[in-house]
């Protein structure tokens, strides 16, 4: 009889365990969703500035043809590649526009063009900061599927992509005297 | 007409000789009672009682006196060399309301809170006020009740300049950290960011993630560990959606304190060193960018 409350025992806290590390699993997935959510609105935030940025750079550089051409799109439920995509994109454009800002001193000075780029730098403080709480969920997830005994029960769960830092910011710094 | 300094040399050479007579009164009064204690002549050590009694009183009447009269000016003018617009009240600390003391979720009871020095200014257009804090914890047991100082230090209040939606606090010492999730309740939750080293130091908890990674950028964090370096203590932290920092750092330090073995103008200097030390801390911090 004690063998039986025994092996009842052992079944039961196998099943707490089961449905508890499978729920943490859920769990992880949905904060991992929200994250991503997160990067969304933080790279629609910081289009939306660029754009309102752009338009002004376009009013004093009325001159430059085909500047900013670039088409960047933006929906929801983009894939991490997407999502980096279009940040690497808006580099670019934000490149591009503080370009033409160097050539245009009237716009550097003008009183929209600074408030518009501390937006930006909010904003890109904003995309940074979405993307660490992303990385680190995402981190948090893949380290859980791979560590014995939850990786029994993570056979239906594939890591998770990290969302990387953009590609200039990897680079070596170059300094030259 | 004296000037401004001959008058404060003056006004500290009488506070220096007056506070040398009372110590040495309150020496004799000791000295006195022993010989008393030794030679068994109780009418002799109660008339050294009064004697070391008044002189204990008039020595603090005189210390306030020396804080009001002589430190508080050399504050002001110290303070003024330093911040734009000067409010300092000696003998008052920050409200209560200011302080925000249960919003800080400290891992200790407090019974009492005392303080001085309250400081008001303006630093590179930032709204800062801190003052000297310390929070007294009453305890019983059984009919002994003692009453233990949990915190002593500066108390820091200033604006921060980033948006965030929730409150987010920060506390180094970790190992209290279960009660100070606890008392946060529902609202809040631990966050970890991604540098392991800055997680054992600190127990962070926020209401929204985002946020909490918002404010604690890679600099940020170092920032705080530098800062926790400068600071000598162990420190609390609360950043709120209204767009205030709070500092308090359980230092032990005690600010603007006068003494007086320590001229007038080098007093100044030591005022001055203990500003930057609060300034220090800011700067550290990057809080006025």
């Amino acid at each position: 009889m004690t063998f039986v409350y025994i092996a009842i025992a052992v079944v039961v806290v196998i099943a707490v365990w089961a449905i508890s590390t499978s729920n943490n699993f859920k769990r992880a997935k949905i904060k991992i969703d929200e994250a991503r959510s997160g990067i969304e609105v933080a790279l629609t935030k910081r289009y939306d500035m660029l754009t309102k940025l752009l338009d002004v750079a376009k009013g004093y550089a009325k001159h430059e043809k085909e500047i900013f051409a670039e088409v960047i799109n933006l929906r929801k439920g983009m894939s991490v590649q997407e999502m980096n995509r279009a940040s690497s994109q808006m580099d670019e454009m934000a490149k591009q526009i503080n370009f033409t800002a160097e050539a245009y001193p009237e716009l550097r000075s003008s009183e929209v063009f600074a408030t518009l780029q501390k937006g930006i730098m909010d904003a890109e403080e904003h995309l940074q900061a979405a993307r660490r709480v992303y990385n680190s969920n995402v981190s948090r997830f893949n380290t859980s599927i791979v560590v014995f005994p939850a990786s029994l029960l993570a056979k239906g769960y594939t890591a998770e992509e990290f969302f990387e830092a953009e590609s200039h910011k990897r680079e070596d710094v170059k300094m030259s005297f | 007409m004296k000037d401004q300094n001959t008058f404060l040399f003056e006004e500290f050479e009488r506070f220096r000789k007056s506070k040398c007579f009372y110590q040495i009164m309150i020496g004799i009064g000791f000295a006195c009672f022993i010989i008393g204690w030794v030679f068994s002549s109780i009418i002799f050590c109660f008339l050294c009682f009064p004697i070391v009694m008044i002189s204990t009183f008039l020595l603090t009447r005189l210390q306030r006196k020396m804080k009001e009269q002589l430190g508080a000016p050399l504050v002001r003018k110290a303070l003024s060399m330093v911040f734009d617009r000067v409010e300092y009240r000696p003998f008052d600390r920050l409200p209560d309301h200011v302080m925000c003391l249960q919003q800080l979720n400290l891992p200790f009871d407090v019974d009492r809170v005392e303080g001085s020095d309250y400081t008001h200014v303006l630093y590179k257009g930032m709204d800062l006020k801190f003052s000297d804090i310390k929070l007294i914890d009453r305890r019983s047991s059984g009919k002994n009740t003692t009453y233990v100082t949990v915190f002593e230090g500066l108390w820091l209040v200033c604006d921060f300049h980033k948006q965030i939606s929730g409150e987010i606090l920060l506390q180094e010492d970790n190992r209290s950290g279960f009660r100070f999730f606890d008392k946060l309740g529902h609202r809040g939750q631990v966050i970890e960011t991604e540098n392991e080293a800055f997680n054992k130091k600190y127990l962070i908890v926020a209401e929204n993630e985002h946020d909490a990674f918002y404010v604690l950028t890679p600099h940020m964090m170092e920032y705080i560990e530098e800062m926790d370096a400068r600071g000598g203590g162990v420190s609390y932290m609360r950043f709120t959606p209204e767009g205030k920092a709070y500092i308090a750092i359980n230092s032990g330090k005690d600010l603007f304190e006068v003494d007086s073995k320590t001229a007038p103008d080098m007093m100044i200097e030591k005022f001055l060193s203990e500003i930057y030390y609060v300034t220090g801390l800011l700067d550290t911090l990057h809080l006025s960018e």
